[in-house]
């Protein structure tokens, strides 16, 4: 009988000391994640005003349903969607190969690995500044590209250039992050399964093809669905290279700058249309990855 | 023994009472006394004066705060600057109840923070304190006015002129325009290989003066009404001067602004505010250059930046502060930042002291009778959003002038009938 009694204490004792350590963490997270969380849900039902928060009134679905009928929303959106359908398969395949290279037998990979993972962790407005360097109409890629022919454009300010910008700016930035990840993919896949389809014949491009690949499965899936959620949520970039203003025409208008236009560009802007507009894009990439998760499960966990 | 115990305790209780009631009276005495002295020297109270982190106008203020105090031994001023975004940080503060009792009043932002209360009309003040508001420029009276009340005093402000590089007109013997069309004739005359005409930035902040003068406005009230006829036939002129390789935006040949493309010589003319003098000066100081009024079509027009002094409706002391800002813009104190050329004092009398010391603004206190002030009401930055996409959409020739515009009127509508 004490036994008995003594197991479940020890355990209540753990979970005691358990939920003791997670308890800081948990406060931050409710105050500054999940509190502004519902109160955005709520603000999303309701014209809130933070100047006059006395006038504030429910006005029901009235956010979303003009959400709808919001050209400059459907053009961020447009755009969003054209940016993460480049950059996460453009980054997936720089950053598999970079990995690739520094997994190899080459000299000097460290190097290699340093060189290609700085960009990753350089603040996104260093990265503007120097891109604005790089890309203005006299800049060195204009120069450049000039030798083969290429018109001179301004990349900042022609609508059809400004948000390819962006995604060169993404993808040199985010390629570092990725090749870390599948670094470590590559090195987790055991050397014997590799050896194996060796003895058996195969070449190194059937190797990295019927082996790795299928291997590397759970990492590529981590890439593709962080990629996702990270380019929808893009901001920094198109707020870099417009200036904040989404331009030239709503070129680089995305999402999240929209959401942060209609919320904090203007003085005592109605709070509640950027917060109904956050959270369809929450509803967006919450299916999107419901979507990939059931793709990619087929078969995932063999091996 | 409980009984002695008993005693004391109820003797020492009578002590304490009666020592209490002598306290108090002391006291009631003391609190006498000090009403008496604050009859004759008041309690001094703190005001608290946000701005702009600015070198100069920070060094400016803070002089003008010390001779304040020393002249109201009553009144403390207590200066802010918030660095970064002002108008953001400004109204944070508004939303979390920590407004400043004094503070710099944006044009642009004004109309919101006063539709919803936050500032504090100051008609009341001026007539008590019989404040010689006269003497203010009265389009810069105007901007801060909202359904009738007034509630800021103008610190200063700059307005457009037409700046024309003189070695240039010089050479091919023109003479500065003064109407559209001689305007667009130099710029065809002035534009070679190497120069354009004119050097504009495509937006509502330079374009709007000849929507005016072609007998257009913004405004309906106070409401924007930005696709009336007049307006888009400006606009169509406006855009025709890039469609004719006339005209180019600084960035389309890789500078800045209007500042640098004109200081380099890369244009014969430019649509710029007094700043550009003061910018000139430093970074061109060899360029032979001359600045007129802004062409004319159907009427003068021009328009007027400014940032206001105005005062918190929350404010517990509002007389404090209005004796402040009437001190800050009194004719001395005004007078001390003409030296610095960054804007032109808001009273109409130191324009002359002004245009002596620094003669190249004449033309800028020629056209204040006539400036239109850069305010669109509580849907102001989404007018400058709007009318800017239309011209840019325009001269892309993405757009006829009248759809751009039609849409723009449209988005700013949608604006204003979620935020009222």
């Amino acid at each position: 009988m004490p036994q008995k009694r003594g197991k479940p204490s020890y355990a209540k004792k753990d979970a005691v000391w358990g939920y003791l350590f997670v308890l800081p963490a948990m406060i931050l997270i409710a105050v500054w994640i999940i509190y502004p969380m519902i109160f955005a849900f709520r603000l999303s039902f309701m014209n809130f005003k933070y100047l006059t928060p006395e006038k504030a009134r429910y006005v029901g679905f009235a956010n979303y349903i003009r959400a709808f009928s919001d050209d400059t929303f459907k053009k961020a959106l447009t755009n969003t969607f054209k940016y993460s359908l480049i950059v996460v398969p453009v980054q997936t395949i720089i950053s598999l190969l970079l990995a690739l290279v520094c997994n190899s037998r080459i000299k000097g990979k460290t190097f290699f690995k340093v060189a290609y993972y700085i960009p990753s962790i350089t603040s996104a407005l260093a990265v503007g500044t120097m891109f604005k360097f790089l890309f203005n109409q006299q800049g060195i890629i204009n120069r450049f590209l000039s030798n083969f022919g290429f018109h001179s454009v301004s990349w900042f300010e022609d609508p059809s250039y400004a948000l390819p910008l962006c995604m060169i700016m993404a993808i040199w930035s985010s390629v570092g992050g990725g090749m870390i990840l599948f670094l470590a993919g590559l090195q987790d896949i055991p050397s014997s399964v590799i050896e194996a389809a060796q003895v058996d014949g195969a070449n190194g491009f059937q190797r990295f093809l019927k082996i790795i690949l299928p291997l590397l499965r759970p990492t590529i899936f981590f890439a593709v669905v962080t990629g996702i959620i990270g380019t929808l949520q893009v901001f920094d970039q198109a707020y870099i290279v417009s200036r904040g203003s989404g331009g030239p025409l709503d070129s680089t208008m995305t999402v999240v700058l929209y959401i942060y236009n209609k919320g904090f560009r203007t003085t005592n802007a109605n709070m509640g249309y950027p917060s109904a507009l956050a959270f369809l894009l929450f509803a967006i990439i919450f299916t999107l990855t419901l979507i990939q998760k059931k793709f990619f499960d087929k078969g995932a966990e063999s091996y | 023994m409980k009984r002695v115990l008993s005693l004391f305790l109820a003797l020492c209780m009578t002590v304490t009472l009666f020592a209490g009631c002598s306290k108090k009276a002391a006291q009631t005495n003391q609190q006498n006394e000090q009403q008496q002295q604050t009859e004759q020297k008041k309690e001094p109270v703190t005001i608290t004066v946000a701005t702009f982190s600015d070198a100069f106008g920070n060094k400016w203020e803070k002089e003008v705060a010390d001779e304040f105090m020393k002249q109201n031994p009553d009144i403390k001023v207590n200066l802010e600057q918030y660095p970064g975004d002002f108008f953001k940080a400004l109204e944070n503060k508004f939303i979390a109840n920590q407004a400043p009792d004094v503070f710099y009043l944006d044009i642009v932002q004004a109309p919101s923070l006063i539709n919803a209360g936050k500032v504090e009309p100051i008609d009341d003040y001026i007539s008590k304190y019989n404040y010689d508001i006269d003497d203010i420029v009265p389009s810069l009276r105007q901007a801060f006015t909202w359904d009738g009340k007034l509630y800021g005093i103008a610190k200063d402000y700059n307005m457009l002129g037409l700046f024309y590089n003189k070695e240039m007109f010089e050479k091919k013997g023109l003479k500065p325009p003064t109407n559209w069309e001689e305007l667009r004739q130099c710029a065809k005359m002035l534009t070679t290989k190497d120069v354009k005409g004119l050097a504009l930035q495509n937006e509502i902040a330079r374009f709007q003066p000849l929507a005016y003068q072609n007998g257009g406005s913004m405004m309906d009230g106070q409401n924007p009404k930005v696709n009336r006829d007049e307006n888009i036939k400006a606009a169509e002129f406006w855009t025709s001067l890039f469609k004719d390789g006339l005209a180019v935006e600084p960035k389309d040949i890789g500078e800045g602004w209007d500042g640098d493309a004109f200081g380099k010589g890369k244009v014969a003319m430019t649509i710029e505010g007094g700043w550009m003098c003061k910018y000139l000066q430093n970074t061109a100081p060899n360029l032979k250059y001359g600045v007129v009024e802004l062409p004319v079509n159907k009427t003068k027009s021009t328009m007027a930046f400014t940032v206001a002094w105005g005062i918190a409706s929350t404010s517990p002391n509002k007389d404090a502060a209005f004796k402040f800002v009437s001190f800050i813009t009194n004719k001395d104190n005004q007078r001390k930042v003409i030296p610095e050329q960054n804007a032109l004092p808001s009273r109409i009398s130191l324009h002359q002291e002004f245009k002596d010391k620094f003669p190249m603004w004449d033309a800028f206190t020629k056209s204040y009778e006539y400036a239109a002030p850069y305010n669109y009401g509580i849907a102001g930055t989404t007018v400058i959003d709007e009318v800017g996409k239309a011209l840019e959409k325009i001269k892309l020739k993405k757009s006829d002038a009248k759809s751009a515009f039609d849409e723009a009127q449209k988005n700013i509508e949608a604006y204003l009938a979620d935020v009222k």
